[in-house]
């Protein structure tokens, strides 16, 4: 199982590390600032896929920039 | 002022609770929920980043001369990152014991490789076990012992040890491993001993003398080489792990930032009332025009 993890964690591209990490912060900030549950969770999913789609657009401009070099 | 729906109990106490084990002070409040998502969040990303730098993201530097913002991010993780703290100490102190003795008899694992000699020969890797005793104020260096193991190939061997060339890393260290490196000795005719090679690999360290364990130049350098961008990303894990924490002690201190969650609920039907008044003195002003 732990072999198993490793392999999948280093096989992984590092950019999918991100997901998780962008997971736990929305949820984490969500909750200090609200105590309902419902309303955490609905707005931890909206900071999300804010933080994803902020991350899309600077991947969008670094590849763009990036392009033929 | 926090919302008096939200049982805050003693706050220092949970505040205290909250920053030594991730989600503990919520628990102690009967906040179970945010228990949940904070044990979850916190200590899953600071896991999640030692696992993927073999344990080894957490440390902190013994060179007061060096920074240690990154250690200080991990460490509001609590009590999981506290005991690099501990370790810093420890290892100060097992620096000023020499390399070269042995202070207490040695039975361990060994695993490395045997160098002889004669330079042209090549290295055997061997594994087993070995016994170590000091021999301190004696003729023949400074320690003496045996050498029972394998070679590579599955070959059973056993070697005298001893003469000089004895080198004994430091306790406590960043890896599990401990350098070792002792001289092979052949017994000659008359009874002298004659050094034929030497042993050089490492013995295991325990868990408790290398776990967050600051980590020497070399193995900071052996880590990046080998893992790149993955053990930056595990740093980042526990930094992130830390400064998340800091959101949960605030929360269980003083309540959550915006509070209660039903307020812009309230705030809406509130507007939702208002708006049929609004509508009705709209339809007096045209009234009174017309």
């Amino acid at each position: 199982m732990t072999a198993s993890l490793a392999l999948l964690s280093a096989a992984t591209n590092i950019t999918w590390h991100l997901l998780p990490l962008a997971l736990v912060i929305s949820l984490a900030y969500s909750a200090s600032r609200y105590e309902l549950p419902q309303r955490i969770l609905r707005r931890s999913v909206r900071l999300f896929f804010t933080i994803l789609i902020f991350m899309l657009i600077v991947f969008a401009v670094l590849w763009v920039l990036s392009f033929k070099l | 002022m926090s919302d008096p729906r939200i049982p805050l109990k003693n706050p220092l106490v949970a505040a205290l609770l909250a920053f030594l084990i991730p989600g503990a002070g919520h628990l102690y409040q009967g906040r179970f929920f945010k228990a949940v998502i904070y044990a979850a969040c916190v200590l899953g990303s600071f896991t999640y980043g030692m696992y993927i730098s073999e344990w080894k993201a957490v440390y902190r530097s013994p060179d007061p001369r060096k920074r240690n913002l990154g250690y200080y991010a991990q460490a509001a993780t609590g009590l999981p990152a506290l005991y690099a703290f501990v370790q810093t100490i420890k290892y100060r102190d097992s620096q000023k014991v020499p390399n070269n003795v042995l202070d207490a008899p040695l039975s361990e694992a060994f695993k490395g490789i045997l160098v002889a000699q004669n330079a042209s020969d090549a290295a055997d890797h061997i594994s087993g076990y070995l016994e170590l005793e000091p021999t301190i104020g004696q003729p023949g260096g400074t320690v003496r012992g045996t050498f029972r193991g394998t070679l590579e190939n599955g070959q059973s061997v056993e070697y005298r040890l001893g003469g000089g060339n004895f080198f004994l890393g430091p306790k406590v260290g960043g890896d599990p491993g401990r350098e070792l490196q002792c001289g092979v000795v052949e017994e000659q005719s008359g009874g002298n001993e004659q050094m034929v090679g030497r042993i050089e690999g490492t013995i295991p360290r325990k868990f408790l003398d290398w776990f967050e364990a600051p980590l020497e130049e070399d193995e900071l350098q052996d880590l990046n080489r080998r893992m790149g961008k993955r053990y930056e990303l595990a740093l980042v894990y526990t930094w992130i792990a830390g400064l998340l924490n800091i959101l949960a002690v605030w929360d269980a201190l003083e309540g959550p930032a915006y509070g209660y969650g039903d307020e812009e609920e309230e705030e809406l039907d509130s507007d939702k009332k208002k708006q049929p008044e609004k509508k009705t003195s709209e339809k007096t002003l045209e009234a009174a025009k017309s």
